[in-house]
């Protein structure tokens, strides 16, 4: 048998970690508020409602605690969604797209377009408001871990998702 | 065994035996009815119902089973498979013609599966599965055996054109005999099999609890109180649990590798297996995402490994078909692996490990918090049983140190592959060329220590997970990954 493994020096070969990344649109940063705002509404309304109908927790502690809860929730929601967005940014290569984003932990994810089955392109009524859409690739990984980018612009999204669709069919006839 | 031919262009039906199938099926879906009318007539006998009543009991459950019927005869009829222009087809359906299109080429696997009334009427059921589907595309209840194998053969040699089929006779390379089988039992994860059987009895406890209001755990806590424990009969307890469990690990591998044979070819593997239900499946090589090999304490003394193989469209939450092959020497698992990957890369490339803060960062941030809250719960109830929480938190940090020492990795210019373990090993190898998609995590600690985990999605199994590694390497093999994927023309 005959073993054959040749040094390949890192310069030699694309390095994904070296490309500019660019960050999502602005006005994601309100459809993630507006929609934080809906759930703490939501939380708020609960919790109110709990503390109206059971007399066992009308005691300065019990509201004290649900309160500074609520308010560290929404202290750490605001520094997430400040914070994480700036570090939740793309790029777009020619065989592959880069996707980064999280907060504390942070992610990186590359996805190749040869594996991409299909992408779909979502967008709801806020985002809808805003001209933002979410692109999600649809990999063969058996584990459901697809990937999605939010807060992308329709026109960026419709141009993305066309891109990645062109290349498939282009390595489909060069396959052939 | 020589095999028949058949013309796989010509449309073919389904065994005349499918109707037998049918039956079952009807007898399945109808079986309350037809409790319903067992019922009636002990009933009758008793003098509660009349004769016209009974007639129309007879009527009902006769014109049920009849309707229950009529869809899957129609279906039977109107079922048809062949091979057109590089596709599979499928023409099936009960109202609307339904057309099942599939191009061979996309075709993972082909399973043929066989029950005791499978094997006595001769046939088979066939599964078909793709990689884009989650569940399986093609599923025929009962095809002529020869017809199913001669499919199996005919797609496995998967070529540009299904006309130019060169047939080359496969080897059989493995073949599990009774002594493997006692090996491999004796081998078996006994604690496991143990907490199933205790699974299984506490099921069975509360069915009966609740079928006939008899508290059976208060009945044994009651009869094991008045026992008086000697040495004797706590040394017979512990030997009937011990036998019991070992039948039941028997019984399992016995299920798991009866009559066992594995055949190797260039496209691939045949396996077959089964003991109370025959199954063989086909492997074509193209189509495995990755392989991994493991052994537990007692396997690797007696030099045993479970390999299992991984395909594209495979079923990952159902055991039973899941390709498991047992290793009983060195030599068949290089031969086997080398249908994915001739040069492993523990063999030619240099080893690497994981950073030393892996063996302490999961005990201090998991194991230690869960196991003090545990031990301050249970200290006032008992301080004794906090010894138990104790016992734990040795018990894993013990384990972290030794699975952080024992992670070794390797990787070369396709493959990469992983060794880990605590008390067994574990060793997994993927090819490049089949990861999907790849991540790379971080959290506020590793990106001060300059590390990271790398995540290597495939199509066929769990996330490939390389953690705490310096980021420079993570970058490099996330990069040479995808020169391999996006370049493989390089190859």
């Amino acid at each position: 048998m005959e073993y054959n493994n040749p040094h390949i020096p890192v310069t030699s070969i694309p390095q994904f970690q070296e490309i500019p990344l660019q960050r999502v649109e602005t006005d994601y940063k309100k459809v993630l508020y507006f929609n934080w705002s809906i759930v703490f509404t939501i939380v708020i309304g609960i919790l109110v409602a709990v503390f109206i109908s059971n007399k066992e927790l009308h005691t300065w502690w019990a509201v004290t605690i649900a309160v500074i809860t609520v308010v560290c929730s929404m202290a750490i929601t605001t520094a997430s969604i400040e914070i994480g967005f700036k570090n939740r940014s793309w790029a777009l290569r020619d065989k592959d797209f880069v996707f980064k984003n999280g907060w504390l932990f942070q992610s990186t994810h590359i996805i190749p377009f040869t594996k991409v089955q299909h992408c779909i392109l979502k967008t709801g009524p806020i985002s809808r408001r805003y001209k933002l859409a979410s692109l999600r690739f649809m990999t063969a990984a058996s584990h459901q871990r697809d990937v999605s980018i939010n807060g992308l612009s329709q026109i960026d999204a419709e141009k993305i998702k066309g891109w990645i669709m062109e290349k498939n069919i282009e390595n489909a006839r060069e396959a052939i | 065994m020589q095999e028949k031919q058949f013309d796989w262009h010509t449309p073919q039906k389904l065994s005349p035996y499918a109707f037998l199938f049918i039956i079952g099926k009807v007898i399945k879906q109808s079986w309350a009815f037809l409790l319903l009318f067992v019922g009636s007539k002990i009933l009758k006998n008793n003098g509660g119902a009349d004769d016209k009543t009974m007639g129309y009991f007879v009527c009902l459950v006769g014109g049920f089973i009849v309707v229950m019927s009529i869809p899957h005869v129609i279906q039977y009829f109107r079922f048809r498979i062949f091979i057109k222009d590089n596709e599979l087809v499928v023409l099936k359906g009960l109202f609307t013609r339904k057309v099942i299109n599939i191009p061979i080429n996309k075709i993972q696997s082909v399973h043929a599966v066989q029950s005791y009334l499978h094997r006595f009427t001769e046939t088979c059921e066939l599964k078909i599965e793709t990689a884009g589907e989650e569940n399986t595309e093609v599923e025929i209840k009962a095809i002529d055996q020869e017809k199913a194998y001669a499919l199996q053969e005919l797609l496995k040699n998967k070529p540009a054109t299904i006309d130019t089929i060169t047939t080359a006779e496969p080897e059989t390379i493995l073949g599990v005999g009774f002594w493997d089988i006692i090996k491999l039992s004796i081998s078996e994860n006994h604690i496991k099999t143990f907490l199933l059987i205790l699974a299984y009895l506490l099921t069975k406890m509360d069915d009966v609890r609740n079928l006939f209001g008899i508290d059976t755990a208060k009945k044994i806590n009651q009869e094991a109180d008045k026992i008086n424990y000697t040495t004797n009969i706590i040394l017979a307890f512990t030997v009937t649990i011990l036998v019991i469990t070992l039948i039941v690990s028997f019984i399992r591998v016995l299920l798991r590798f009866y009559n066992m044979k594995l055949k190797i070819s260039e496209k691939g593997f045949e396996t077959e297996w089964g003991f109370l239900q025959t199954q063989r499946k086909l492997l074509i090589k193209e189509n495995i995402q990755s392989i991994t090999w493991k052994n537990n304490l007692l396997q690797k003394i007696l030099g045993i490994k479970i390999l299992r193989v991984f395909m594209a469209g495979e079923k990952l939450t159902n055991p039973t078909q899941w390709i498991r092959i047992p290793i009983m020497r060195e030599r068949l698992l290089e031969q086997i692996s080398s249908i994915y990957q001739s040069i492993w890369p523990s063999q030619v490339a240099p080893a690497n490990g994981i950073d030393t803060s892996y063996k302490w960062r999961n005990t201090l941030i998991v194991v230690t918090p869960l196991a003090v809250t545990a031990a301050v719960i249970v200290y006032f109830k008992s301080p004794w049983l906090t010894l138990i929480p104790l016992a734990v938190l040795i018990y894993f940090t013990i384990s972290n140190i030794i699975l952080q020492h024992n992670y070794t990795f390797w990787f070369h210019q396709n493959s990469i592959q992983i060794l880990k373990g605590v008390w067994g090993r574990e060793q997994t190898m993927l090819n490049f060329k089949n990861v999907q998609h790849i991540e790379i995590k971080t959290s506020p600690f590793l990106r001060a220590h300059h590390l990271c985990t790398i995540i290597l999605h495939s199509a066929g199994e769990a996330p490939f997970t390389i953690p705490y590694i310096p980021v420079a390497q993570a970058n490099y093999i996330a990069n040479w990954c995808l020169v391999r994927v996006e370049f493989p023309e390089t190859m």
